[in-house]
């Protein structure tokens, strides 16, 4: 480093602007949701209520059921990553 | 033709909404007088476009005298003395919000387009009944934003009540107080942050400018000065009139810092960090 980095100071990862966006980001995620009336522990509720419909037509694998919300641009997608193992049978 | 009627509106207060109305009412009022330009101040009980107009001491009723039937709407409008196609339609100081309701808003603003090409709506801050009744004739609405995490949040929210609104109003994002050197040094969220986070269409950006206060202080909106400095405010509100009457305007570009020697050295930063 030596003068170099004198020069140019300590090494900035993160810069304050870039907090800013992070954090800003973050929080209007979390506005949206809350707009939407959909907090954490009602998406819960959806996937279980979720589950229990699909799970009458496929044996689905619970584990590894993955529930969330994507932000696409100003849009919100509901997105279910739901493994199925097999049809059952009718 | 009816009027085009376009929604000042930001959530946050103190970000420059009253500001960018009489600045852009102004310059597009300046740029074509056959344009006719009406504003009207939303902001019952906490009027200040007056002021910012120079138009204080000229008013005679205001918009809660139109809405009871106590005078005529032609009755309430200031005439401005610089720009005789420009007129303004003050707020009661004296009342609250809950003195007009959307309703009336509808009504009012029929009417006035009838006399006006333009009316320009400065919407008080927040989201109760002020921000409805602004809301409630808009055609196209301006969010004011600065580049701060809680004007930027304030917008969304702000944005998101619009376009929940079951008619169409056309959002445009106006940047207000960027503070070029701030960016260019990572210590403030920049133009295309903001962008990024709010997705919607960028109409212009103003630069923090000192001579906003100087004309303030004097009642004479800077978009009217005579002569524009380059990468000014005024110029840059001049230039957001310009393209809400469909001119193209190459947005300013702010990239360099005025100062010789900062650039030098960040010539130099940059080098380094590079090799």
């Amino acid at each position: 480093m030596g003068l170099l980095g004198w020069l140019t100071g300590p090494p900035k990862d993160v810069t304050s602007r870039d907090e800013a966006k992070k954090r800003l980001q973050l929080t209007i995620f979390h506005d949206r949701m809350e707009v939407m009336e959909l907090p954490p522990d009602r998406l819960n509720a959806l996937r279980d209520e979720l589950l229990l419909v699909i799970a009458k037509y496929f044996e689905v694998d619970i584990g590894r059921t993955e529930c969330t919300l994507e932000q696409d641009e100003r849009e919100v997608a509901f997105v279910a990553n739901i493994p199925v193992k097999r049809l059952r049978g009718s | 033709m009816p009027g085009k009627t376009i929604l000042f509106t930001s959530g946050k207060g103190g970000v420059g909404k009253t500001t960018s109305t009489a600045n852009i009412g102004v310059a597009l009022a300046s740029q074509d007088p056959n344009i006719n330009v009406c504003m009207i101040d939303m902001d019952i009980g906490l009027r200040n476009l007056d002021i910012q107009l120079g138009l204080e001491n000229r008013i005679v009723y205001n918009i809660v005298d139109v809405v009871e039937g106590a005078c005529k709407a032609r009755q309430a409008l200031v005439k401005d003395k610089r720009l005789p196609n420009l007129a303004l339609l003050p707020a009661a100081q004296t009342r609250d919000k809950s003195a007009v309701s959307p309703e009336q808003m509808i009504t009012l603003i029929a009417e006035l387009r009838e006399m006006f090409d333009l009316i320009l709506i400065d919407s008080p801050a927040g989201i109760e009944q002020g921000f409805y009744n602004s809301v409630a004739a808009a055609d196209e609405a301006i969010i004011v934003s600065t580049p701060e995490m809680s004007a930027v949040r304030d917008a969304d929210r702000v944005i998101g009540l619009l376009e929940a609104q079951n008619r169409k109003i056309n959002c445009w994002l106006v940047i207000n107080r960027l503070r070029p050197a701030m960016v260019q040094s990572n210590d403030m969220m920049g133009v295309d942050d903001v962008v990024e986070i709010l997705n919607i269409k960028l109409l212009g950006v103003i630069p923090e400018d000192e001579r906003i206060i100087v004309s303030t202080n004097k009642g004479e909106p800077l978009a009217l000065a005579k002569s524009h400095k380059p990468n000014g405010a005024g110029q840059a509100y001049q230039n957001i009139a310009l393209r809400l009457t469909g001119v193209e305007v190459p947005l300013m570009v702010f990239g360099e810092s005025e100062n010789i020697f900062v650039k030098q050295f960040n010539k130099l930063k940059a080098l380094i960090k590079f090799s």
